[in-house]
């Protein structure tokens, strides 16, 4: 009975907190991996999650598909399978499944006929995660790094007039399907950061007439301010151990970074130079990178989470802000001429690369493997959301049809 | 018939910046009266010329008659224009917009009880969270300025929107001419 009740209060409250957003993400390929370039991959069309599979393995940039018209036979599992026709069809691998409750797919190499992997995703409420998991698992068998398509992403949404915009932050699958509205105002909203275990997201409102932090429950809707209400606090970025959020504070137009205490309180300032030190990241669960401009223009500095003014770390470029970072890969928004471009430098190798097309591109926010990057840009003068794959070969654009959309954030692996 | 509407609204305005400076019990009695006088002609110190133009904001005295909050709602009043610009990455303030500070400066000056926000607002070049950090500079920059021709910094608030409340919409200089701003906000707006 109790246990009831509370089930029943917890469903009311998701349905509070979880109004349906009307219009999802178009999406638009922009750009493909040529079929030379990438590790040719037929799936068989087995159905919807069949299609999830192909735009995932699409957008990485590391994978052509190839036409299953091409095969030349009808790709059934447990089937025998014609190699030549297969053969002639360009593909190196072949993908093959089979919907029921639960998803079971394997993957053939062309040249030798041999089975190279065999899986079985459970049943799950969301038929469209488990195509994201097949996903995964296929990105991981082909490429041996860990998929991520089976994640989240947060963004900012506005529309109407100028000066009299409804801002929302929703919640949408990693390829802007299921979008939620997890916050609406008249205030801007703006700058969400996921928790480690992807079940709280930080931003910051101006609900109380100025910018502050705060940390809101996805499941509840619940939420709390965690920087002080009477300073100015941006840029918020949660700590791996999910105890500590980074932001940055104003004290009369200079913005210092500070930690503070995921619960909120235990406010710690890290650095105390005189210009705008903001939008923190953590490298490690030690090491802050942020964006200054104490040398004139905006550049990229790192510093130890247990204090310090930091030391320059971008050298290319005149002007590199908004880090983010996932393992190896540090994405950044660089001014080259007049354009503001998306790069991404590997810091294992130091290899970087422009991987955006646009002129006023921002945000960007890297998928936890460090093999796509979402970000802002601006397509037929409205602000859009955009995936560049790392090696700059696929492109995608997601737009929506209800205002502008932008700020992305990109959740950690969900499980 | 419509100079007698105006007068009352420009009356009615006078009435409720009386009551608001009378609150803090300020020594700004003289003013009111002086405001009253203003208001009911539909003209401003400013338009009178001698106060504003012959350096009399260094004379902040209650009751130097120079500018009232009625002058607030009156389109022929410098008063009226609450909005300056700035360049691109810039925070300090351009000639041009000197004489709309004086004047509210001047304003606050006379009426310490009256208080404003200064909200600033940046072009959308550039990251959205910088953009922030700049339009709240700007806002100080025009604090700054405006306490030292004598509103006092308790009078003040800075907000700064970054480029989340565009002015104007559009990816050109035409657009973000107009989104670069800082606007004095006073109570009810």
């Amino acid at each position: 009975m109790k246990t009831k009740l509370i089930t029943t209060l917890l469903l009311a409250a998701g349905l509070l907190f979880t109004t349906a957003v009307r219009a999802e993400l178009v999406i638009q390929i922009d750009g493909d991996v040529d079929p030379d370039e990438g590790t040719r991959i037929l799936v068989a069309p087995f159905g919807e999650q069949a299609k999830i599979i192909e735009a995932d393995l699409r957008r990485s940039g590391r994978f052509a598909l190839i036409d299953p018209a091409r095969a030349g036979q009808p790709l059934q599992m447990g089937q025998p399978l014609n190699a030549e026709a297969l053969r002639t069809s360009g593909a190196q691998y072949v993908v093959l499944g089979r919907q029921t409750g639960s998803l079971d797919f394997e993957i053939v190499k062309v040249d030798d006929g041999q089975r190279v992997g065999s899986f079985r995703i459970p049943p799950h409420p969301s038929p469209r995660r488990m195509g994201h998991k097949a996903a995964d698992q296929i990105f991981q068998k082909l490429t041996g790094i860990r998929g991520a398509f089976d994640t989240r992403i947060a963004y900012v949404s506005a529309s109407g007039a100028a000066r009299n915009q409804t801002y929302q932050l929703i919640v949408s699958d990693s390829d802007g399907f299921n979008p939620r509205t997890i916050v609406s105002s008249r205030k801007p909203v703006m700058s969400p950061s996921w928790s480690p275990d992807a079940r709280q997201l930080a931003y910051v409102s101006y609900e109380s007439g100025r910018p502050v932090v705060y940390v809101q429950d996805l499941a509840s809707g619940g939420k709390r301010a965690v920087s002080d209400p009477n300073k100015s606090s941006i840029s918020p970025a949660w700590s791996p151990d999910g105890r500590s959020i980074a932001m940055s504070v104003s004290n009369r137009g200079d913005y210092d970074i500070y930690v503070a205490s995921a619960g909120g309180g235990g406010l710690r300032q890290i650095t105390n130079t005189r210009g705008i030190d903001a939008e923190p990241q953590w490298a490690n669960a030690s090491t802050l990178i942020f964006t200054s401009d104490r040398g004139g223009q905006p550049q990229l500095y790192q510093t130890s989470a247990g204090g310090g003014e930091g030391s320059r770390m971008s050298f290319s470029g005149s002007y590199n802000a908004g880090a983010s970072v996932a393992g190896n890969s540090l994405a950044m928004v660089r001014q080259n001429g007049g354009a503001f471009r998306i790069a991404v430098k590997n810091a294992a190798t130091g290899e970087e690369r422009t991987v955006s097309r646009g002129t006023l591109d921002e945000s960007p926010a890297l998928a936890p493997n460090g093999t796509m990057v979402l970000y802002a840009t601006d397509a037929n003068t409205r602000g859009s959301l955009a995936i560049a794959s790392d090696n700059g070969k696929a492109h995608q654009m997601l737009y929506s049809q209800a205002g502008d959309v932008r700020d992305p954030a990109w959740s950690p692996y969900l499980d | 018939m419509n100079i007698n509407t105006l007068a009352i609204s420009l009356l009615m305005s006078a009435v409720l910046a009386t009551g608001c400076a009378q609150q803090g019990g300020s020594a700004s009695g003289g003013t009111i009266g002086a405001g009253g006088t203003g208001s009911s002609t539909g003209d401003s110190g400013y338009n009178n010329g001698s106060g504003y133009n012959n350096g009399g904001y260094n004379n902040y005295g209650a009751g130097n008659g120079q500018y009232n909050p009625a002058d607030l709602k009156n389109p022929a009043s410098i008063l009226s224009q609450r909005v300056i610009y700035f360049d691109y990455d810039r925070s300090d303030i351009k000639p041009e917009y000197v004489n709309i500070l004086n004047a509210h400066s001047s304003l606050l000056a006379a009426y310490p009880n009256l208080r404003v926000r200064l909200e600033g607002h940046a072009d959308e070049r550039g990251s959205r969270e910088y953009n922030v950090a700049l339009s709240e500079r700007r806002g100080y920059s025009v604090l700054d300025y405006m306490q030292i021709k004598g509103a006092r910094s308790t009078q003040m608030d800075v907000i700064g929107y970054g480029e989340e409340i565009p002015a104007a919409f559009g990816h050109n200089e035409a657009a973000w001419g107009k989104n670069r701003r800082v606007e004095i906000k006073y109570p009810g707006e």
